[in-house]
């Protein structure tokens, strides 16, 4: 038998494997809350924005600040946020269901997070390319 | 049935409905033909599209009512989550509801009352 | 046997905190602790009786994790140092013994005893193992109150008053029992502010149960029995 027992516990990898796999439902509790206020702010400041169209011209100039590349950046990152938001919350509600209680973690790893990445992918990349590549 | 089952069960169904409606709107904002353009979204096509199609401020309305529901209840159940939030929960009620109804009023007034969208439609009206 | 470092919260800060041991890889983080307190410092204070895991008095944290201190096999942490530490979130009486009282006040709120409809009744209960009460029963009345699913949920940490994950699961099998008669009083606890509505479907306490119960099945049902809770009234009313 060997006099060692086996590898020695880093912190960092015992965190990793605590928080990637066994403690994910928080991970995914943690993502749920941020992205959350993250969108309550951003809905009061462009519900902000509309408000303008009482005044075309600060309108059409508040339009054209965001036509900014930083702003349609920011937007790429919008919709990250709110695709993590939208599949997490359908992970939350078939839970709610009691659809896939012994699954929320596959649930989490491959529907919020692996088809998050590809809705983001498809919606990021024409972004990206009207947005900022073709920008001026 | 008791107010909390129901508004736990409410934001629920919100999300579901934010769901459809989020992307109708992403697509509208984003994808359309019309937001396609080198100059990207203006005022003057906003205001072709709303004044041309009702629809479009039937839907913006309805998504800004229940996405501020949405958010704004969940901002509530985070407050409620810690021990003082439950204690001070009516002024937390009070000053959420308040908060939803000013912005709500920031989103309606820019469509209905509007004088800008107003004029143009006077003026098409005459035309026709 | 392997060589393992340990170290050991201790609430004496002088107190000694690390120790190298020479362990069987099939002894228990118990036996360890055993070891450290005849063979190196009997001041060292931890809390066990049945040694078989069906008592729940030992559960500590054992790297970061909650467990039971006599059903961990030290070979099982696949680690050669083992850090333990008291339950967290709750208030550590000493060294790896905290105080369950929190935990046993939302435990008695909830009405933990069965409250015969018919308490004169002679009859046995006959309890399909097919109905919803046989099929919760099943796993679900394994609950040995250890705290560990109350330690790791990130409610009971921000809301001192949230009733915690073992409190509901009580609650929902008296509900769920044909025997029971006490509905009004465990709903109107349940839908309290602090009570179903609080959990955010974290699922730490399913993660960290010793017993394997699925803690936030037992929530959710809840939750959605809240909406239509007929089938209860329905139960109370048949004799
Ligand atoms: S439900 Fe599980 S973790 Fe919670 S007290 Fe009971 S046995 Fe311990
Ligand atoms: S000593 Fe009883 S559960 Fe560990």
């Amino acid at each position: 038998m060997s006099s060692s027992a086996g590898p020695n516990a880093n912190p960092i990898i015992l965190a990793a494997r605590k928080y990637a796999w066994r403690y994910v439902g928080n991970v995914a509790f943690w993502i749920q809350r941020f992205t959350g206020l993250a969108l309550v702010a951003y809905l009061i400041v462009h519900v902000h924005t509309i408000h303008d169209l009482r005044d075309p011209e600060t309108f059409d100039a508040a339009l054209a600040m965001f036509g900014k590349p930083l702003f349609k950046l920011a937007e790429i990152g919008l919709l990250a946020t709110v695709i993590l938001h939208a599949l997490n919350g359908i992970r939350l509600t078939m839970i709610d269901l009691g659809v896939g209680l012994t699954r929320q973690r596959q649930a989490f790893w491959y529907f919020a997070i692996g088809l998050g990445a590809v809705l983001f992918l498809a919606g990021a990349i024409p972004m990206f390319i009207y947005g900022i590549l073709r920008h001026s | 049935m008791t107010g909390r089952a129901i508004n736990w069960y409410l934001q629920r169904i919100t999300g579901a409905a934010l769901l459809v409606l989020l992307v109708m709107h992403f697509w509208v904002e984003h994808f359309s033909a019309e937001a396609r353009t080198p100059t990207g979204l203006t005022f003057e096509i906003i205001q072709r599209r709303f004044f041309n199609n009702h629809w479009f401020v039937a839907v913006d309305l309805s998504f800004l009512f229940i996405a501020l529901y949405h958010g704004l209840n969940g901002v509530r159940n985070i407050l409620l989550d810690y021990t003082w939030g439950v204690r001070m929960k009516k002024p937390i009620t009070a000053m959420l509801l308040l908060l939803g109804v000013f912005v709500a009023y920031w989103g309606v007034t820019a469509f209905i009352g509007n004088p800008h969208l107003q004029q143009i439609s006077t003026t098409i009206t005459a035309n026709r | 046997m392997a060589t393992y470092q340990i170290k050991l919260a201790r609430s004496d800060t002088d107190a000694a905190r690390h120790f190298t041991l020479e362990l069987d890889s099939r002894m228990t983080v118990l036996d360890a602790l055993f070891i450290i307190q005849r063979e190196h410092d009997p001041s060292l204070s931890f809390r066990c009786s049945c040694r078989v895991g069906m008592c729940g008095t030992c559960a500590m944290r054992i790297n970061w994790m909650p467990r039971l201190a006599c059903q961990t096999r030290v070979e099982t942490l696949n680690a050669d140092a083992i850090t333990i530490e008291p339950l967290a979130q709750l208030p550590v009486a000493k060294d790896l013994i905290v105080d369950l009282g929190p935990f046993f006040e939302k435990w008695k709120r909830v009405r933990p005893a069965l409250h015969p409809k018919d308490k004169d009744s002679k009859q046995l209960a006959i309890v399909p193992p097919d109905s919803e009460f046989g099929r919760q029963a099943q796993v679900k009345r394994d609950c040995i109150t250890c705290g560990a699913c109350y330690s790791v949920c990130g409610i009971t940490g921000s809301n001192s008053e949230y009733l915690g994950p073992a409190a509901i699961n009580r609650a929902m099998l008296r509900l769920l029992d044909p025997r029971d008669g006490n509905v009004d009083d465990r709903l109107a606890v349940l839908n309290d502010e602090t009570g179903v509505w609080r959990c955010h479907t974290q699922f730490n306490c399913v993660a960290a149960c010793p017993k394997g119960i699925n803690l936030t099945d037992s929530i959710m049902k809840m939750k959605r029995s809240l909406l239509f809770p007929k089938k209860f009234h329905d139960k109370q009313a048949a004799t």
